[in-house]
């Protein structure tokens, strides 16, 4: 179509103009994606390591559990465990107790939580229970050991096979204890359990507090993030057939974890949009002293009678072009990038030694995502806000009056 | 119908403390197929009254009528489509579009007509070959020399059929013989296809060549001489 034709030659009249508005549109394409491509990655990583060491996909809860994390506020796991397993669609379940109290060494005391996990059977998907976090000794493999985190035995002064007593609140408010061998030493990166975290049987922990059978979180695994929504309603019914149970999403169950990438997003949409702000005025620029330095010639166009919709729509076609070229550009710069980024990744370990989120260990070496549905909608609205920002300049062609545009 | 029809039309501008009578009151009928020159001085009023016919500016009085089209109620848009479908011009400085070939400049009328484009090529080769340009239908405005320029603006006014082709000092930028040659070609045109020209001079040797010269002094008609056939 010749007003595409003429857009295109018109572009390239002005080399070092078009050149200059093209990287721009392209760079901040490639900016606003590569940045929300990494946060993709880091989000995904973060989502999997939290599912799997947290509330699982979905979590099963006493219903007042969320709210005040009372110890007494079990839910039957003996009873559900075998029947969400049997469920198609989930992958695995982890049924799990927290018992905050005081661990006391020979030398010292400090508060941590207990935690009581099926550890044989989880060993294999919770990164807490990752042998490479093990500083010293192994994971517990009685009811009668603990593996504890390495700041924590600093603090109390215990290497491994040395004992320790945990004391805590049982069901009935009543004061619990319990001897342990701690037979291993942890170091996982998050501050909160290595610093303050007992992992013990939930065998261990269920006794101690008097609620064998019992667990505070059931754990479910699913095939991904995406599979929540279609499976929630079948794990909410499954939950009901015990007392006070009800099966919550891991944003509900981890509010930390999805407020921080939430917060994430937020940030994401932020710089997209002032990314977008500055394209928009330098488009509109560019656009601007096209149509100006072409007064003559829109005068001309004006008197052979090409109408005022088609006078617009060469204006449009411009900073479509434009924008289309530059959103191409921007794209494969990512696409390249991110074949890179996302199979070696971005090692930041040079930064960060022990970082967490959200008590989430990170990865150092960051593995860029690749999100579809971004990479179409910036492309589309990078597009859409070159044809916006032509939208003046085009008015301005409109007013251009033929018989004073000839005469200059 | 006459091809051009004007009663009373009258032009005037503010120019500081002055009213400027570029057009003072015209009546003008040129009939179809008529070769017309606009004769006059720089600031007779000339390029003003082509303005006018053109439908490139209003008349603050008179009426207007092109081809039997009465322009005075007409909207800009209006006044487009007319000159689009019934109008064809030259200017001076043949303004032709530079990002387009020789081709391409005339093709642009014919797109914005709205013509099929599988009906271009039978539409534009013929007045290429006609106009001596089918040798240089893929080459830019700037790859022409002067005249070929003006050949191929002739060729935009009248691929679309017009009615009357209007031509403001068509050969002012032009060495005599070009001019000369220029002047034939579109002679023959208006021959040949029936269109009516008028356009506007001051060169007597280009003036020599219309039919009819309509000479014109501060907005007004001081002459009308016609040739005998």
């Amino acid at each position: 179509m010749i007003w595409f034709r003429i857009a295109w030659r018109n572009l390239w009249r002005n080399r070092r103009r078009t050149s200059i508005q093209l990287a721009a549109i392209a760079g901040s394409l490639f900016l606003a994606l590569f940045y929300h491509h990494i946060a993709v990655g880091m989000y995904a990583d973060m989502i999997d390591d939290g599912v799997r060491s947290g509330s699982g996909h979905v979590g099963l809860y006493h219903k007042r559990y969320l709210d005040d994390r009372q110890v007494s506020d079990t839910i039957p796991a003996d009873t559900l465990v075998p029947l969400l397993s049997q469920e198609p669609g989930v992958e695995a379940v982890y049924a799990r107790l927290n018992v905050p109290g005081l661990l006391r060494s020979s030398r010292n005391s400090r508060p941590a939580l207990g935690m009581g996990l099926d550890i044989a059977r989880e060993a294999a998907h919770n990164i807490l229970l990752d042998p490479k976090n093990l500083v010293a000794g192994s994971l517990p493999d009685s009811p009668a050991e603990v593996a504890i985190g390495e700041v924590l035995a600093q603090e109390l002064q215990v290497k491994v096979g040395k004992k320790v007593v945990w004391m805590a609140q049982d069901a009935q408010g009543e004061m619990a204890s319990k001897l342990f061998k701690v037979s291993g030493i942890l170091k996982t990166g998050v501050k909160a359990v290595d610093s303050g975290t007992v992992l013990a049987s939930r065998e261990a922990l269920a006794a101690l507090i008097g609620r064998e059978g019992h667990a505070h979180e059931i754990a479910v695994m699913l095939e991904g993030p995406e599979a929540i929504p279609g499976m929630l309603p079948r794990l909410k019914a499954i939950a009901s057939q015990a007392e006070a149970t009800d099966a919550y999403p891991w944003q509900k169950a981890m509010p930390n974890l999805a407020a921080i990438i939430e917060w994430g997003n937020s940030e994401t949409r932020m710089i997209v949009s002032i990314l977008f702000v500055l394209v928009g005025i330098g488009t509109l620029n560019t656009m601007l002293m096209s149509v100006m330095e072409r007064t003559r010639e829109f005068g001309v166009i004006r008197a052979l009678g090409v109408h005022r919709g088609s006078i617009r729509v060469m204006v449009m076609a411009e900073a479509l072009v434009l924008g289309l070229a530059g959103s191409v550009v921007g794209v494969a710069l990512t696409g390249l990038l991110g074949l890179y980024t996302s199979t070696v990744g971005m090692d930041f370990s040079a930064m960060y030694q022990d970082m967490d989120m959200g008590g989430v260990a990170l990865d150092p070496v960051i593995r860029t995502g690749w999100d579809w549905t971004m990479v179409l909608g910036l492309s589309l609205g990078m597009i859409l806000l070159s044809v916006l920002a032509s939208l003046y300049p085009a008015q301005r062609a409109l007013a251009i009056r033929p018989a004073d545009a000839i005469r200059k | 119908m006459n091809a051009i029809e004007l009663h009373g039309v009258k032009k005037h501008y503010a120019q500081a403390d002055n009213v400027v009578r570029a057009v003072d009151g015209i009546d003008l009928t040129l009939a179809p197929g008529e070769f017309a020159s606009l004769a006059g001085t720089s600031g007779s009023g000339k390029t003003t009254l082509l303005n006018l016919i053109g439908g490139l500016d209003r008349p603050k009085e008179g009426t207007l009528a092109i081809d039997g089209v009465d322009t005075r109620d007409k909207s800009d848009d209006e006044l487009a489509e007319l000159r689009l479908r019934r109008i064809g011009f030259v200017f001076q400085a043949y303004n032709l579009i530079p990002v387009l070939t020789a081709y391409e400049n005339v093709q642009f009328v014919l797109q914005a007509q709205g013509v099929p484009e599988r009906l271009h090529k039978a539409r534009i080769m013929p007045i290429l070959e006609e106009l001596g340009l089918a040798e240089l239908a893929t080459r830019f405005p700037t790859q022409l020399s002067g005249g070929q320029q003006q050949r191929v603006a002739v060729a935009r006014a009248i691929v679309g059929n017009p009615a009357i082709v209007l031509a403001d000092e068509p050969t002012a930028n032009l060495d005599s013989e070009t001019a000369a040659s220029l002047l034939g070609m579109m002679r023959r045109l208006n021959q040949e296809h029936g269109i009516t020209f008028l356009f506007s001079s001051h060169d007597p040797a280009v003036i020599a060549i219309a039919e009819r010269v309509i000479r014109l002094k501060d907005g007004k008609v001081i002459a009308d001489e016609r040739k005998d056939a």
